[in-house]
């Protein structure tokens, strides 16, 4: 059977063939385009033959070529001519076989070229190209015969119908049996095989095979038996048996086996009869022997119930279907990630090399991006034992560094679900360090308040990272963020981060300010509390009035001095009399008596006209008096 | 149906195919109760037409039976058909693709009568209604029409616009058109492509050096493509054995066995990429395998046995490297031998379920490895391969994923060289996905052991209206060899 792709490129054989034939007889001997043609005509041959495995043959046509059915090059005109010029010659068949040379071609234009009358007269083509030593290129004449003799001597091999061939290669084997029983066999296949020009012998014995395939199975079985059978000399009927060994492993191996019982031998005496390439032999051998194992030894049940494992196939049921969704669950990109980690680490239990590890390394970013805290976390530790071993080192290094990942630590941390991951995922995030942290820092920014405390407590295991990046955040973040991170780190409670709370106090967005004062005060520390008295001086007024107030909130008298510190601040400049009012009336509610001197200051402002710092000298009065009062009763209470 | 225009195995997408082939369509009256309709239907178009033939056009009875065929009709289109075809193959009945044995004889006269008519095929399209039933009715009930140009000029006068009637069904695909042929052989060059591919992966690992991915990316790919478009194409190159390449020829199996299933699992592109790549290296380990144990005749030893089992290891360590879009080749070739049951191996410190690749490429591995021969033992017929693989379920396999699988290899799988009741040799060619005991065939050799010229086709659905049982069965499925066939494929 000849694929579409070799059917195409017969086609260019015939083309050519054609165009050398054409050129050989346009152009002089001494033009280089006939030798061209004819040296194309050999490479597209040769090619064909190749991809073909073996001959390939043309109908001759009156005018036309045909591979198989198919007429080939229709309507080319070169193509029609060297047809016709063949056809001239009664020729029926073109067989171009492999390791056709440029002489035999030069050879077979100029025979076919010739008259054909006068070609006849000297035996025909098929008899002229012979003699002219063309042996790869054949033709075949208009006749179903060879010759005029009977049986298969008179039978064209190339082309006469299987079914006429069959029957006369019985009749030869049957011959063959007689004479060698009685004397010297007569091998009539091989004669005529033989006889046959190299190009067509291939083709015949692939033709006698099929012949013979056609045959039942015990008549072919008794070819083979009766081509076996020495006649006096010894000799077997090499002929038949030659065209048997080329057929296919499989169809020989049966036809041995049949032949083998019909003769009551076996079909290893029959093989060592047959000439066989080493390759042949071997699949011959291969297919003969027992099995070593039995298929009961190889688990196959002696007998099987089709039926039932077909109504059993398409059965359908709800289980079947929720298996199956829980099947095609485990194709899920994170789980796989895992899934990659963990084999990586099991091959690096096997045997530590810097590529085992390299590969744990690699396999790390996934898995983190998954969430798979604990699993990466066991992977480090496990990586961290190697760290003893200075040939490996430098591959912990790289495969630590490499699962530190910013993109990969956020996702995963975005994913996070639960308390005993977070503290998986805390030391996953200190072991990237800077990078780490930083990344605990983006998913507070992006994670919903749900999932804020799980972040934070990742932070507080990782404290002064996560402050220094949450700092540097601050410095460079815009006033939504940065306010959110003051939060974040009043969440925190760390003492830590008072100073970096302290840079949120001088930021230029109030909003920021104020957070910040919100997160200070959250936090339980001198640091913390000296920052919001800080704030107290602040330039703007809601910013030292939000510290006021969280100094009035946790009624500090330790922030008087702030607070005094507010009231002596020239007001020139500064529209804060609301704020130092507040501040009177705090210190009064608070009795700060080592505040009245300084009261006393404004109390006695006497340049006053305007409303504002008129209200402000009245309090001052006010609270002088009351503190006064106090000061004088708690007097009284000493003595 | 919607995909009559296309052909069964001219499926344009992995989606497409999962449809028509996944567990809850694999026919589209796989189910009991989706069966009980097309049965109502065909029983409505016989009763419909005894009426006619019986009564006048005014008889309660037939009007009672025009009304029945518009409600069966609706109730097929209920399953969700745009149309559905009845169609008749060599006088056996069919409702779309799907073969109803007892109806071809219990409504034979129906049969007849349709054919008699140069009918062959019926579609009804989902408008239909009372006057294309009456039309139809009217049609079945007359005896002036003998030809099909009659039949459908008689539809047509009267109106019927929801009912066409053709002379030949789409069942009647006797073999592979020239496209198809080309496919066939597109498809056996890129698995000689991947023969090639393969070998050069394995020289490169065996010398210790790394290997290129991307033309074995490429091969999934080509393959992948051509699965789409001739999924029978690519499949039947499985039916391709070496004993002398077996480890390359069978990982380009197991490759095609995967990408196949994956799809009627209804895997996405990318995914099949994966799984096709998974499938392509998952054994990679054995080159690290000496050769004399793997294809050690004889028992192995307790030593041996652990050396073979390292394979897997090994495998998963070639392969840790190979950063893809997952690490799939990787995980595949260490799980592979893990069993569903997870008794197998690597030892996997916690329990955890294999990963969906990894039991379709162990399934696809053990069916494969037992239909090849092995110099330990003779290849294990397809039947019964399949029957270990059902043994093995919740075991060694999933137990879904196998049943999946068989539902798509067929019982008598694609390349199975069958034995017929009529003691004729006949190679499976292609699965019927109602009716998996009855595949279509091409008949070799016939009972006497002559080989046919020209292999004849047979659909083995087809009922033998006599006897009411199918015309020819299978008697016994048989390895390729011992019926004297060498390749196969060839005949696919």
């Amino acid at each position: 059977m000849m694929s579409g792709q070799v059917q195409l490129r017969a086609e260019e054989v015939v083309r050519a063939l054609a165009a050398a034939a054409a050129a050989v007889r346009l152009y002089p001997p001494t033009s280089e385009i006939p030798a061209q043609t004819v040296q194309r005509f050999v490479q597209v041959s040769e090619a064909v033959t190749l991809a073909a495995r073996g001959p390939v043959r043309f109908v001759v046509e009156p005018k036309a070529f045909k591979l198989g059915d198919q007429i080939v090059a229709e309507g080319q005109a070169q193509v029609t001519g060297l047809a016709e010029m063949l056809y001239a010659h009664q020729v029926g068949q073109l067989i171009v076989a492999p390791g056709l040379t440029a002489d035999e071609t030069n050879a077979f234009l100029r025979c076919a070229g010739s008259d054909a009358s006068a070609v006849r007269e000297e035996g025909g083509l098929r008899a002229v190209i012979v003699q002219a030593g063309v042996s790869q290129l054949a033709v075949i004449e208009v006749t179903l015969r060879a010759s005029t003799d009977e049986g298969l001597a008179g039978l064209d091999l190339t082309s006469a119908p299987l079914d006429a061939i069959g029957p006369a290669v019985l009749r030869s084997a049957a011959s063959w049996a007689r004479s060698a029983a009685s004397g010297e066999g007569r091998d009539e296949i091989g004669e005529v095989i033989n006889g046959l020009e190299s190009a067509a012998r291939e083709l015949a014995a692939e033709r006698v095979a099929a012949a013979l395939l056609q045959l039942d199975e015990a008549t072919r079985a008794a070819v083979l038996a009766a081509a076996i059978r020495p006649d006096a000399g010894g000799r077997v009927m090499e002929g038949a048996l030659s065209v048997i060994a080329n057929m296919r492993p499989a169809t020989l191996a049966r036809l041995m086996t049949l032949a083998a019982a019909r003769t009551g031998g076996d079909a290893g005496s029959i093989m060592s009869k047959l000439e066989l390439g080493p390759e042949a032999m071997r699949a011959l051998e291969l297919l003969l022997r027992p099995s070593p194992r039995t298929e009961a030894e190889s688990g196959v049940p002696p007998v099987i119930d089709a039926s039932a494992i077909a109504s059993d196939a398409v059965a359908e049921t709800e289980d079947d279907d929720e298996a199956m969704a829980m099947v095609l669950a485990t194709r899920d990109p994170a789980g796989e990630a895992v899934r990659a980690l963990a084999t990586t680490m099991c091959i690096l239990d096997r045997g530590a090399t810097a590529e085992s590890i390299e590969s744990v390394g690699e396999a790390m970013p996934r898995a983190v991006a998954a969430g798979a805290f604990p699993l990466v976390r066991t992977a480090l530790a496990q990586l961290d034992i190697l760290t003893d071993r200075p040939e490996l080192q430098d591959a912990v290094e790289r495969a630590r560094r490499a699962s530190a990942q910013p993109e990969a630590l956020l996702e995963g941390l975005l994913a996070l679900s639960d308390a005993p991951k977070a503290r998986d995922a805390a030391a996953v995030a200190a072991a990237a360090g800077v990078v780490g942290a930083e990344a605990v820092v983006e998913a507070w920014l992006l994670s919903s308040e749900a999932k804020r405390p799980l972040l934070v407590e990742i932070g507080r295991a990782m404290p002064e990272q996560f402050i220094a990046a949450t700092g540097r955040r601050i410095r460079a973040g815009d006033p939504v963020e940065v306010r959110e991170l003051a939060g974040m780190l009043g969440r925190l409670g760390d003492r830590r981060s008072v100073s970096v709370l302290s840079l949120a106090l001088d930021h230029q967005a109030r909003e920021v300010r104020l957070a910040a004062i919100a997160a200070l005060e959250t936090i339980d520390a001198e640091e913390s509390w000296a920052a919001i008295i800080s704030a107290l001086t602040h330039p703007d007024e809601t910013t030292a009035r939000a510290a006021l107030e969280t100094i009035r909130r946790t009624g500090r008298r330790r922030a008087v001095p702030a607070m005094l510190a507010v009231l002596q601040l020239r007001t020139s400049g500064t529209r804060n009399h609301d704020l130092k009012r507040e501040i009177i009336e705090d210190v009064r509610t608070m009795g700060a008596t080592e505040a009245i001197p300084v009261l006393k200051r404004i109390a006695s402002n006497r340049l006053t006209f305007r409303r504002k710092p008129r209200e402000l000298r009245d309090a001052a009065r006010r609270a002088v008096t009351d503190l006064q009062a106090a000061e004088q009763a708690d007097g009284e209470k000493v003595r | 149906m919607s995909d009559s225009d296309t052909g069964p195995d001219r499926l344009e997408t992995p989606e497409e195919m999962a449809a028509a082939t996944s567990a809850a369509s694999r026919s589209p009256f796989s189910s009991a109760k989706r069966l009980a309709r097309a049965k109502e239907l065909v029983r409505a178009i016989a009763v419909a037409a005894t009426n006619a033939a019986l009564y006048p056009a005014t008889h309660p009875s037939v009007a009672q039976s025009m009304d029945d065929l518009v409600a069966a009709v609706g109730g097929v289109i209920e399953l969700g058909f745009e149309d559905v075809t009845v169609n008749i193959y060599k006088a056996t009945l069919f409702v779309e693709d799907h073969v109803l044995p007892e109806e071809s004889t219990t409504y034979g006269k129906l049969v007849d009568d349709l054919l008699a008519r140069g009918i062959s095929a019926i579609t009804f399209s989902e408008d239909f209604a009372r006057n294309d039933a009456e039309a139809f009715v009217a049609l079945m009930g007359t005896d002036g029409v003998k030809d099909i140009t009659t039949a459908l000029s008689f539809l047509d006068q009267r109106g019927a616009t929801n009912v066409a009637v053709a002379e030949t069904t789409t069942l009647a695909d006797e073999d592979r058109g020239e496209a198809n042929k080309e496919t066939r052989d597109k498809a056996r060059k890129q698995y000689e492509t991947g023969v090639t591919a393969m070998r050069d992966v394995e020289t490169q690992v065996k010398l210790g050096k790394v290997f290129e991915i991307g033309p074995l990316q490429s091969l999934v790919n080509g393959l992948l493509e051509t699965l789409f478009r001739d999924p029978a194409a690519v499949l039947g190159l499985t039916a391709i054995k070496s004993h002398d390449d077996y480890t390359l020829n069978h990982s380009i199996n197991v490759c095609i066995l995967s990408l196949s299933l994956g799809t009627t699992l209804g895997l996405d592109e990318e995914s099949l990429k994966s799984l096709g790549l998974s499938a392509l290296l998952y054994d990679l380990g054995k080159v690290r395998i000496p050769e004399d144990i793997l294809n050690k005749e004889g028992p192995l030893t307790a030593d041996e046995w652990q050396i073979v089992k390292s394979h897997a290891a090994e495998g998963a360590d070639l392969l840790k490297r190979i950063q893809l879009m997952d690490q799939m080749p990787m995980i595949v070739a260490y799980e592979h031998h893990q069993r569903h049951d997870l008794k197998g191996y690597p030892d996997i410190g916690e329990p955890q379920e294999q990963h969906l690749f990894s039991k379709v490429v162990a399934l696809c591995d053990a069916y494969d490895a037992m239909t090849t021969s092995r110099p330990f033992r003779r290849e294990i017929r397809p039947d019964k391969a399949l029957a270990v693989l059902m043994q093995g379920r919740g075991k060694a396999y999933d137990p879904s994923i196998t049943k999946g699988f068989v539902a798509m290899l067929g019982i008598y799988p694609m390349g199975a060289v069958v034995k017929l009741s009529d003691a004729s040799t006949a190679v499976v060619f292609r699965v019927n996905r109602d009716d998996l005991l009855c595949p279509r065939v091409k008949v070799l050799i016939d009972a006497e052991g002559r080989w046919a010229d020209e292999p004849a086709i047979l659909d083995l659905r087809i009922i033998d209206r006599g006897t009411g049982s199918h015309s020819i069965t299978i008697s016994e499925c048989i390895p390729a060899a011992d019926a004297g066939i060498d390749d196969v494929w060839e005949y696919l």
